[in-house]
This record gives structure tokens, sequence and C-alpha cells, in this order.
């Protein structure tokens, strides 16, 4: 058989969270829906695998939680002799039992994924994975509900950060939006 | 950030449509600086910055055109020299690692060109306010260059109009594009065939722009760009919010608005696109829509809809009966209809339920009320709250129609596969279309008397 087969992993866990790179000043976020490249390039290495070709990621709702921040740099208050971080507030929209698909090209790839946890952008969200490796076809992928970007530059792209594996170079990509990726499954 | 790269976008588009070599300093310098800042009034908010400390100043020292270019001058001097900050790079960190906000910064040091700050202006320039006070930028040729054929506009409102607050782009570019979106939009003849909206406060009478409802923006684009488009959702002010990047698939909703036009059409005669989008309301604000992961026919579920919807807290309200032909609520009823058409999206369910109707009017004859007592029947069905009580409730009209038998069975096997999502839309549906058929036999048999 020539047709190509993707070995598709599936992640699940109770929350996800993606930083979107304008985010640098804010009191409110929301979560990004997608992975960029260097995204995919971070879970690569934290897998140890060849490449991760494609992904699909869904979520029940996007819960706005608020929390603290702190400062990266500490002030000096030279009278109180004291050192102290400035705090602030940030409402963030967090992702609520994330989906995330990931297709590997080798059975060995995907064999050694499904052996470990990843997390999106935050350490402490981790996502685990089911034990069972599907062998899916494109097309089969390609149905699976969800957001992706497809990466590359196209008249429909949008610029979505730099990549920091790449020289610090613009990231593009096109959002795709199969089926319903929010709210497909009831939360309970 | 993402308004620099924008701004950059509309500055090539510029040279490629007027066939100049302009840079983007030059662009800032010479036609915005002048457009936007070079009068007593200014056309956009940079908070912090040296236009909003002289604005700030003005009592003092009054914006003469000397203090506006040195001003100017100052603002050339920071963004050539000094390392940029949110209070003149438009979507930029806050200055200090002692920030509050600072833990949000990325630890890649990436170089920012002048080049880039300027544009971030240009960029922030061509957010498209919305009700609830985000903007959303559209990264698409045609609306770029339409909101900067706005912007002069913009400045000419404004000497018209000597009351008129400043600072107000974003919400220009909302009233600009929904106007420069119509139908009947001349840009030749009189951009203000349709004056913007304007609310004039009582007691200062200082007059400022309206801002447009979010779902009035999403038709005008959907009537000119009906493809999915990618547009960012943001509001920059002392702290930003960052929605981020939203699909708007702007080709569904331009069906559903068609589908309503046509409807409203036969309704009534000499309605337009825009006055069929003008009396659309929809029930969730631009934020909540947003949570949805993109903008589709699910977020512009109309207002008040839900009050009628079988849910946590019961069985909904009935809807009432529309007294005579020019009674509103038919276009209210119409709108619940065409949306709940095309989020089940499935034809032969609509012909169903549409029969249905017809035969839950046979059961319950409003005419003969009580007669017969079929409407008690018909009304526990309608009242169902899931699954099972839907399919039970039909069942038990079968003794009173036994010769519908298989399409009760048709439209008990069609409840069952249903998406449990789609069975509060379903039921409304059905009690729809009944007060419906109920209010043309009532009609019909008063005229008969």
């Amino acid at each position: 058989m020539s047709q190509e087969l993707y070995y598709v992993v599936r992640y699940t866990g109770p929350f996800g969270y993606i930083k979107p790179w304008t985010a640098v000043r804010d009191e409110r976020t929301f979560s990004q829906q997608f992975l960029t490249p260097s995204i995919v390039e971070g879970i690569r290495q934290k897998l140890g695998v060849e490449g991760i070709l494609r992904h699909r990621l869904s979520y029940a709702k996007i819960d706005q939680q608020q929390e603290r921040t702190q400062s990266r740099a500490f002030v000096i208050e030279a009278k109180r002799k004291r050192a102290t971080r400035e705090q602030s507030i940030l409402i963030r929209g967090v992702m609520l039992n994330p989906v995330l698909h990931l297709a590997f090209s080798t059975r060995e790839d995907a064999e050694r994924a499904a052996e470990q946890h990843i997390c999106l952008c935050r350490n402490e969200d981790i996502l685990l994975p089911d034990d069972l490796v599907l062998t899916q076809t494109i097309d089969e992928f390609d149905q699976i509900p969800g957001f992706e970007l497809l990466f590359g530059e196209s008249p429909s792209a949008v610029m979505v950060g730099y990549d920091r594996f790449q020289a610090n170079q613009p990231m593009y990509g096109t959002v795709k939006i199969v089926g319903r990726p929010v709210g497909a499954d009831p939360l309970e | 950030m993402y308004t620099a790269y924008l701004g950059r976008r509309l500055v090539e588009l510029l040279n490629a449509r007027d066939h100049t070599q302009r840079t983007v300093q030059d662009f800032f310098s010479n036609e915005y600086f002048t457009l936007f800042f070079n009068d007593e009034r200014f056309l956009q908010h940079v908070n912090n910055s040296k236009f909003d400390q002289a604005y700030k100043q003005k009592g003092k020292t009054p914006l003469t055109e000397v203090v506006r270019t040195n001003v100017l001058a100052a603002q050339h001097q920071r963004i050539q020299h000094d390392t940029p900050d949110g209070s003149f790079f438009l979507g930029g960190a806050a200055a200090e690692a002692t920030a509050g906000t600072s833990g949000q910064v990325t630890d890649i040091l990436l170089p920012i060109s002048p080049e880039e700050v300027y544009a971030s202006w240009i960029g922030a320039a061509l957010g498209i306010g919305v009700s609830g006070g985000l903007n959303v930028l559209v990264d698409d040729d045609l609306v770029l260059l339409t909101l900067y054929d706005g912007w002069q506009y913009y400045r000419t409102f404004m000497k018209q109009m000597h009351n008129l607050k400043p600072h107000q782009i974003n919400t220009w570019n909302g009233w600009w594009i929904t106007n420069a979106f119509r139908e009947d939009f001349e840009p030749t003849d009189d951009p203000f065939s349709h004056q913007p909206d304007v609310k004039i406060d009582k007691a200062s009478g200082v007059a400022s722009l309206e801002t447009q409802k979010w779902v009035g923006v999403i038709f005008a684009l959907a009537h000119k760009i009906p493809r999915p488009l990618t547009s960012y959702v943001y509001s920059l002010s002392q702290m930003n919010t960052t929605v981020g990047f939203i699909q708007i698939q702007l080709r569904d909703i331009v069906e559903v608005l068609r589908e309503l036009h046509r409807q409203l059409f036969l309704l009534r005669e000499g309605l337009s696109y825009e006055k069929v989008a003008s009396l659309y309301e929809t029930e969730m604000g631009f934020q909540k829509a947003c949570e949805l992961g993109a903008i589709g026919v699910q977020a512009i579920e109309p207002e008040s809809l839900r009050e009628y919807m079988p849910g946590v807290r019961g069985s909904g309200k009935p809807f009432k009966t529309p007294k005579n032909r020019e009674d509103s609520l038919w276009i209210t009823y119409k709108i619940y209809e065409t949306w709940i058409d095309a989020m089940l999206n499935n034809r032969k369910l609509l012909e169903l339920s549409e029969k249905v109707a017809a035969i839950l009017i046979h059961v319950s004859d409003p005419t003969q009320r009580g007669k017969k007592g079929g409407s008690n029947l018909v009304n526990e069905l309608t009242n169902s709250t899931n699954r099972n009580q839907l399919i039970e409730r039909f069942a038990r009209l079968i003794d009173k129609i036994p010769d519908q038998h298989p399409m009760l069975n048709e439209i008990a096997s069609m409840i069952a596969v249903m998406p449990l999502t789609d069975i509060p839309l379903f039921i409304a549906l059905l009690k729809l279309k009944y007060a419906v058929e109920e209010a043309k036999l009532t009609t019909s048999t008063s005229k008969a008397n």
C-alpha cells in the first residue's frame, strides 16, 4: 500500500494554556487555540522523536481564571531593608479538558510518545497519552475535530510569533478549523 | 507586536496601489501625523505618549502648530533612540522589569527597529472597535485599504462637528466599515449619505461616536468577504487584553443573513439588507462569543431565544401568538427560525418539523379548545425538556392520529440519533412553528367570522 499513514497519539488533561506571543502587558489573556512551529519543536525535543507532522487541538470550554502575578525583577526598598516584587492581577482564559492529537511519521516515534506526558505552555498543565497508537490515513486524521495551524506563509496566513529554534525568525501559519472544536464533549 | 505587522502591511499595500516607494517612517511623518495629530483634536489616543502628555497639558500650553511640531520631534527622538516600551510601541511591554506584567515578556531578545515602532502606531489605527470594548484587526487587503480611505473622512467629519470629542479612531473604523461596505455606498458623491451614529451628552454638550454592535461589523465584513477570516482581537489601554486569533466564519454567517433577508423581504417589502442586519440582536457579548473559539453561526445566537428553549431551569417560556400581520413578533420569530435552521443544518429535519407542527395544530385544534382534549397532549409535548420525554410524548399522540404512525416513527428515530446539543434547539423550533401555525389559524378564522 503506497498511501501515507500517520501514527497518531491522543493526549488529554484537565487544563491547557498557550500564551499568545502578543500578550505582554495584559490584565486579561485568552489561551491560543493552536500550536506554533516553535511549540511543536519544543514538544518534539521533549519526546525525543524524529518529527511531529500534524496536530489537532480541541477543548470543552474557555474558563476565565484570575490569578496574581509577580514582576520579573525585585524592587529594593532601602528604608525598610527588603526587596519586594510588584504584583499584578491577570485573568487567564484557560482551556478546560483539552484534547490534543499528534501525528507521527513512524510507529516507533508514536510508541515512544505514547509513554510520555507533555504540556502545552505551562508545565503544571500535564496532558497524558492514551496508551494506544492509532494508525490513520491523512483523510482520517483530517476528520478529527479541532484547531490546527498549517505552518508556512500564504495569503490567508497570520504571523504567530518568533521561532526561538530558528534564529528568532517570524512564524506564519493558517488557522484550520474542523467540525466543532469547542464544547462538542459536554462537561461532567 | 501584531499592530506593527499590520501597519507595515498597510504601507506596502499603499505603495503598490499608488506606485510609490514610501518608507514606514515617511508615511508616519508626512501623512499619518498630519491627519491624526496635526490639529487641536487628535484622532487617536496613545496612552502616555508625547502626544498624550501634550494633550493633557493643553489647558496650560495650547496645542498650537508650533507645539505640535515640537511634540512630533520629541516623539521621533524617543522612537529613534530609546528602547521601545508600551508608551510609544503600541502593544509593547511595560518599560521596567519591575512592572507587575513583566513576567509576561519573552526571554527572546527581539531587536525592535524604529520602523517597527512607527508601524505599530499605524497598525493600531486600523483596529475596528466593536461593542464590548474590544478591537478587531483584520489582515485583508480590502479591509485595510477601506479603513485607510475612511481616515480622511473622520478628520472631515470632526472639522464639521465642533463638539465632537477626539481620540475615537477605533470607534470610527467600526462605523466606517459598516458604512463603506453598504450596498448603496458611493464614496465619490457623498460618503456621509448615511450619518455616523453620534450621541450628545446633555450636561456637557460633548458629542461622541457610538460604538457599533459587534454583529453589525461582522455582517458588514461577511457581506463583502464571504470566506473564513482570521482576525486578531485585543484592546490596548493602561493594561491590555489579548483575546488572540479568532477565525470569523463569514461564509456561514452571510448565508444566515441572506436567508433571513429573503424571508423578511416576503414579510415586509422593501426591507434592505442593511436594515435586516440592523434588526439583528445577539445574546452574547463579543468576548463571550470569542470564548466559542470561532465566530460562526453559534456565536450569533439571537437575543432572548434562550428564554424559550428548554434548559436547566425547565421547559422555557411559550411563544406568544402574534396579534396581526404588522406585529413585530413576526420578525423576531423569523430571526429565531432562521438561526435555528442554520444551527440544525438538516433539511430533512426541518421539513419534518413543519409537518409535525401542522399535525399538532390538528390534534389540539385551537379553534375548538378543550373539546377534544388534544391541546393538553400538545402542551406537554412542547414542554419536554429532554430526549426521552420528547420521544415518549410523541408516542402518546398515536391514539389521536393513528394514520400518522409512519411519520411519528420517523421523527422518533431522528430524535434518537440527534446530537444532545441539538435537542433544545429542535424543541424550541417545534414550539415556534406551532405558535406560528396557531397564529395563522386564529387570524384566518377570525377573518372568516
